[in-house]
């Protein structure tokens, strides 16, 4: 064989090769059950963060906030309860927001309207910085390879099960050896990397625990400020919003539903009278509280913390008349 | 752009297509050109001009350097090149560095007022390679080793070539000039053994770097202040493991990608960890910058022309203004000063190897493998720590006997790091391109194809090489 044809016969078998293993690791894991899954990151974040100064302002809605607000709004709801907006959820799982709303704040080409879905808690000193890394990557590192990197790999992620990085080669063989397969996600990030969850697929009992051990034990960690210093320091997301304000934005601050335990920890270390209801005053914006909204106080929670995904469409049009109310929206009619 | 990207794999089949399409070499240089102008713009195109900036004033200054016989003049032009290049590199890299420094020593010295704001600058990536490349380029001509190029394009793409741009290997004008002078052969035997170097490259990055180490690394030093004894040793291991299959991992994948368009460069690794004493390991990691340091460093601050003491001296310098160029801390600084500190112990052990017929046993060659993979892995906690105190914390969890066990994935990662020794130890004197050369046909395509499917099927968080920091 010649030794253009033998170099070229060699890549075309590698290709082969490799095409076959790939087919073969798909079909394995589709027929176990397995579907293909967006997964989030920061580029993809930086994506979202990247449109909210591209679209029209005047009709601009933004969400930022960590995983309820992730798994109650729905955009899709949003924009045809408000016909000719744009809603974009920068909400990050895990990570209050407030380097996201000073990241905003900075940014003079943002004036739209910003919901922050927070409690008193997130806004303590301690969880301050949690989102700055998103922030970070979004000014330092995304660029036009990333942005194009990011749509190829969600193009894929849409289409394969493979793609996904809980399907790695290495993770299934420690996973195989220790007897662990890929975890089953009642969870399922959607395009506009909002969240929607299935808890008939959860063992809620084992949530409900999960969060009420896990937040007990981080008010043991992390008390609460005193309320004085507290609200001392929401002097920097003061004049974050007083920046986005004065360009015309609006900003408002959510208190998103919490349930059984949840709530009495969240109410035992964080009083409302002595933080949340003094947010508005220390901060210059307006604030809605769930527990204000039978609306959204009745909505079920089945981990005490987030909405089931069959609620989101309710939860985002009944956020949006409650906006409307407060004269952030404009009446839609 | 990273190698180990979608965008980079339609950036490469794009960019073949487009040069094996075309006509006439000049034509093709210049598509290669901005093709790597692409490349280094595809990550921030605000960094450009830095790239320009390097190129066009060490083009200038060589040529006058060529052109000049007044010594005074000559050094002028040298010393432009080098406040030039090492002016951006210093801001860009080190100067929040000499800033948290400085407050440091104020703080020390009672004098709190003198605090002086962190400048917080984006570091633009592989600002340390083509800044070497480039005074590498003005040294030679400056010590009249090379003439300077005539043609500013083959000049501007020896500078900015994609695949050694952001990583290296740092290449020497005289290895890139006579390639540029004739065209280069895009054939089907270079795309073949390109293609296999680049998925070499991708599964060492991919598969052994990112999926087999760095879980173990990251989990062990996460936790270095309560670490025990065994988890410490598996983390420390992995991360020699890591950071050889990091940047081996780069350094194929762009010698891969220059081959497929007919370019050859530099070796860049050669079975470190196979390496007899550490003068072998320096000849053998990092082949490109360690010549670098000798060539431009070591030799010009004297190198081994002024008795024993300097040269020991020299030695120790080098290495650790090497370390400090790996990184804007003092850990880096005590790395490359303890590898100065092991060049130091061998020098002066060499003459008792000499005079001991059993020191000089070729038994005694997997005593002194040993010892020096030992001693360079003990020496990375310096490089993997992200403080000295941590740095700390982990040589003490090293050192003492605390109980530990290891989990599957530390224990695949050791198993690992075994073969990747045994493997260092098969091929320390044989060229690995060769043994794939004999290689039947078939087993070549199986081999590449089943290593391709490895890389493919490992996916996971996105890790920037660990060189794109440097």
């Amino acid at each position: 064989m010649q030794a253009t044809h033998r170099a070229i016969s060699v890549i075309v078998l590698a290709l082969l090769v490799a095409g076959a293993a790939l087919a073969g690791w798909e079909w394995f894991w589709r027929t176990q059950g397995y579907e293909p899954a967006l997964y989030d990151d920061r580029d993809l974040w930086s994506l979202h963060r990247e449109r909210v100064t591209e679209v029209d302002q005047a009709r601009n809605f933004t969400v930022a906030g960590a995983s309820r607000i992730q798994l109650a709004f729905s955009t899709d709801a949003f924009e045809s309860s408000m016909p000719g907006w744009t809603a974009t959820s920068l909400a990050i799982n895990g990570h209050y927001p407030t380097a996201v709303v000073e990241d905003l704040a900075e940014d003079d080409d943002f004036a739209g309207v910003l919901l922050v879905a927070v409690d008193a808690r997130g806004l303590a000193h301690w969880y301050r910085d949690m989102s700055e890394p998103w922030v970070r990557h979004y000014h330092r590192d995304f660029g036009p390879q990333r942005r194009i990197e990011r749509q190829l790999l969600t193009a894929l992620q849409n289409r394969l099960v493979i793609v996904g990085s809980e399907f790695n080669l290495v993770r299934r063989l420690t996973g195989w050896l220790d007897g662990r397969p890929p975890p089953r996600h009642y969870t399922r990030l959607l395009h506009d990397r909002t969240i929607s969850a299935d808890y008939q697929q959860a063992d809620v009992e084992g949530l409900r625990r999960h969060f009420a051990q896990g937040l007990a034990a981080d008010y043991e960690r992390r008390p609460a400020p005193a309320p004085g210093r507290w609200r001392a320091e929401l002097e920097s997301i003061g004049e974050a919003v007083s920046a986005i304000q004065a360009r015309g934005g609006k900003v408002v601050f959510l208190r998103m539903p919490t349930s059984d335990r949840h709530w009495e920890l969240d109410s035992e270390n964080y009083p409302r009278d002595r933080y949340w209801n003094r947010l508005s005053e220390a901060t210059g914006a307006r604030t809605v509280h769930f527990a204000d909204h039978p609306e959204l106080a009745g909505l079920e929670l089945p981990d005490t913390s987030h909405i089931d995904g069959r609620d989101r469409a309710a939860f985002t049009r009944s956020l949006v008349a409650i906006l409307v109310r407060a004269g952030v929206l404009p009446d839609a009619e | 752009m990273t190698f180990d990207s979608l965008t980079f794999a339609l950036f490469i089949v794009a960019l073949w297509g487009l040069v094996g399409l075309s006509r006439g070499w000049r034509v093709r240089k210049l598509e290669l050109l901005a093709a790597s102008y692409l490349f280094y713009a595809a990550w921030n195109p605000v960094f450009i001009w830095l790239l320009v900036v390097s190129t066009v004033i060490d083009w200038h200054a060589a040529r006058r350097l060529a052109t000049t016989h007044n010594p005074h003049g000559r050094k002028a032009w040298l010393l432009l090149s080098v406040m030039v290049n090492l002016g951006l590199l210093s801001w860009f890299k080190y100067a929040d560095f000499f800033i948290a420094n400085f407050n440091q020593l104020t703080s020390w010295a009672g004098l709190p007022g003198f605090q002086a704001p962190l400048i917080d600058v984006v570091l633009p990536i592989g600002i340390s390679f083509y800044t070497f490349q480039t005074l590498s380029y003005t040294f030679d001509v400056y010590r009249r080793r090379i003439r300077p190029g005539n043609d500013f394009a083959d000049y501007a793409l020896y500078v900015s070539f994609f695949p050694q741009l952001v990583a290296g290997p740092i290449v020497r004008y005289e290895q890139f000039a006579g390639q540029l002078a004739s065209p280069r052969p895009m054939t089907a035997a270079n795309l073949e053994v390109g293609t296999a170097l680049m998925v070499a490259g991708l599964f060492l990055k991919t598969v052994l770097a990112d999926s087999v180490f760095a879980p173990v690394v990251d989990a062990g030093f996460a936790a270095a202040d309560g670490i025990g004894t065994l988890s410490a040793w598996s983390s420390i291991l992995s991360f020699s493991g890591q950071i050889y299959c990091d940047f081996a991992g780069y350094s194929l994948c762009a010698i891969g990608a220059a081959r497929i368009f007919g370019f050859v460069l530099p070796k860049n690794f050669h079975a470190p960890y196979a390496a007899l004493g550490f003068s072998d390991f320096w000849r053998r990691w990092h082949i490109t910058l360690s010549t670098w340091i000798r060539d431009y460093l070591y030799i010009t601050l004297g190198g081994n022309r002024h008795g024993r003491a300097r040269t020991l001296g020299n030695l120790v310098i080098a290495m650790g203004l090497g370390g400090l160029w790996h990184g804007a801390a003092w850990t880096f600084v005590l790395w490359g000063l303890a590898h100065g500190l092991w060049l130091v112990i061998e020098h002066a052990l060499r003459p008792l190897a000499g005079r001991s017929a059993l020191l000089a046993h070729r038994a005694m060659a997997p005593v002194y493998m040993a010892v020096t993979f030992v001693v360079v892995t003990l020496t990375w906690v310096l490089f993997r720590a992200e403080s000295l105190s941590q740095a700390g914390s982990f040589y003490s969890a090293l050192l003492s006997v605390s109980a530990s066990t290891m989990n599957t994935a530390a224990w695949l990662a050791l198993a690992t790091m075994t073969g990747l020794l045994a493997w260092h130890a098969a091929i320390r004197r044989v060229e690995i391109e060769l043994v794939y050369d004999r290689l039947a046909w078939p087993l070549r395509g199986v081999v590449m194809g089943l290593l391709l499917a490895a890389v493919l099927t490992s996916p996971g968080e996105s890790r920037a090489f660990i060189y794109f920091q440097f």
